[in-house]
């Protein structure tokens, strides 16, 4: 009961506390591009200030994968995403359990820091046929080479 | 990266455990609900709104969440309860698909630091960022769920040693035995709805605020179907079996990788092999009874 009384008072505290962090917020690209690994996907992320337009520099980037259509029933491990070739350019590779939308959470630390969630459409029967050429179907129907399209802003 | 992924796991069985246990209060009464995803999405959306939108304190909002999903379920009790077996899974799998189709067009936002916030129909409800700005860790946040989960099945273990728990069982045994014992069954059914609405809301406030987006496709069917089946692996003997099956699901079928993309088949397939061989789970009433008198003998030799 101890043990409860504890927990209890520090959820209370966590929830009670807390200054907001202030910072920009962060605006982001993402596109994925199949890999030869089935399920396996190369995802390239432009982070930059939503207000100044600004790459963000510097910041770790954490992407976490989850399903919408079968919330909290995939788990797939999160990434920490490697700074690219480009100001506010981050690479990581994604493994997932199946096709379909997958919501990507991007947790951004370090100049700011933030979280912003992107819709990606990994899908369809063309993703499953032609994924060693990473040719595939947006939302609309439209073939990209190579790459995904978000289906939404943040 | 090892750590996170472990706390997000044990989250998502720390929040799912939430609707499982609001469904297997409806077995106990007998009744097979299909719909306990609607109340987990009213908290989600009504807890997201008073903290994102009205600023409420996180904690409020959350308390909010849970009435406001019980509330939904009063409304969806005074028709149904009188309905028996099928009908009443139909009628909570329609009200739970409606409020679904509902949230797909509900559009309902402010503007807070420059940013539009709030529901925007299937487009989804993004910065529910109570607990994000408040800088609480995943880890914390997960001892917040684990606290209010302790909480709940705290109350699950006293209502099912009380006299409502006895009444409830009675229900589902036999609700023509229970009205002839001078018991107001529908009464005792809309009180087991509600109860199970409010629980189901917990659930959903605390998903909400740990994800800062929902969007309407998330409370699907699946989730229902999900929080229907945990009960009746895990067992309906006690308010534990629910948990068993959620951590059977998530837990031990996830931690094997090898059939993880599979899982669904897997999760079905141990759904209909259990109810062939246990139609009332592995904690069943049986399986409980006799664990109760091992644990009574055991005590006894002690002292």
């Amino acid at each position: 009961m101890r043990t409860l009384t504890a927990v209890l008072a520090l959820s209370a505290l966590l929830m009670a506390s807390g200054a907001a962090l202030a910072g920009e917020r962060v605006a982001a690209d993402v596109s994925c591009t199949a890999t030869v690994e089935k399920l396996t996907y190369d995802c390239m992320i432009m982070l930059k200030g939503k207000k100044s337009g600004d790459p963000v520099e510097g910041a770790e980037v954490v992407v976490k994968a989850d399903m919408p259509s079968m919330p909290l029933a995939h788990n797939v491990r999160p990434v920490k995403a490697a700074a690219g070739s480009m100001p506010g350019r981050y690479t990581a590779t994604l493994e997932l359990e199946m096709l379909g939308e997958w919501a990507l959470t991007l947790d951004v630390s370090g100049p700011t820091r933030d979280r912003v969630v992107k819709k990606l459409d990994f899908g369809g029967a063309a993703d499953e046929t032609e994924h060693m050429h990473g040719e595939m179907k947006d939302h609309d129907g439209d073939m990209d080479h190579g790459e995904m399209k978000m289906e939404d802003a943040q | 990266m090892d750590d996170l992924y472990l706390i997000t796991v044990l989250s998502n069985i720390g929040m799912i455990s939430f609707i499982a246990l609001s469904a297997y209060l409806l077995l106990v009464v007998g009744e097979i609900s299909f719909g306990q995803q609607a109340f987990f999405a009213v908290s989600a959306y009504g807890s997201g709104i008073a903290t994102a939108m009205w600023g409420w304190p996180i904690w409020l909002g959350l308390l909010w969440g849970a009435l406001v999903a019980g509330a939904a379920a009063l409304v969806v009790a005074i028709p149904t309860v009188r309905l028996r077996g099928l009908y009443f899974s139909v009628a909570t799998l329609a009200f739970a698909e409606m409020v679904r189709l509902i949230f797909e067009i509900f559009t309902y936002q402010v503007e807070i630091d420059g940013e539009l916030v709030g529901p925007d129909g299937s487009d989804g409800f993004r910065d529910i960022r109570a607990i994000y700005d408040s800088n609480v860790s995943a880890f914390e946040y997960m001892l917040i769920i684990y606290g209010l989960l302790a909480v709940v099945l705290i109350g699950f273990l006293i209502l099912e040693r009380s006299r409502l728990g006895a009444i409830f069982r009675m229900i589902g045994e036999d609700p023509m035995l229970t009205e002839m014992q001078g018991l107001n069954v529908t009464k005792y059914k809309i009180l087991a709805v509600v109860m199970a609405g409010i629980v189901a809301g917990i659930g959903g406030a605390l998903y909400a605020h740990l994800a800062t987006y929902v969007e309407p496709k998330i409370f699907n069917v699946m989730l229902g179907v999900h929080a229907l089946a945990y009960g009746l692996i895990g067992g309906l003997g006690t308010a534990f079996g629910p948990l068993i099956g959620v951590a059977i699901d998530i837990g031990l079928l996830e931690s094997i990788r090898a059939i993880s993309g599979y899982r669904m088949i897997v999760f079905g397939g141990l759904v209909a092999l259990l109810l062939i061989v246990r139609p009332r789970g592995l904690l069943d009433e049986a399986a409980m009874h006799w664990l109760r008198g091992r644990w009574r003998g055991l005590v006894r030799a002690e002292s």
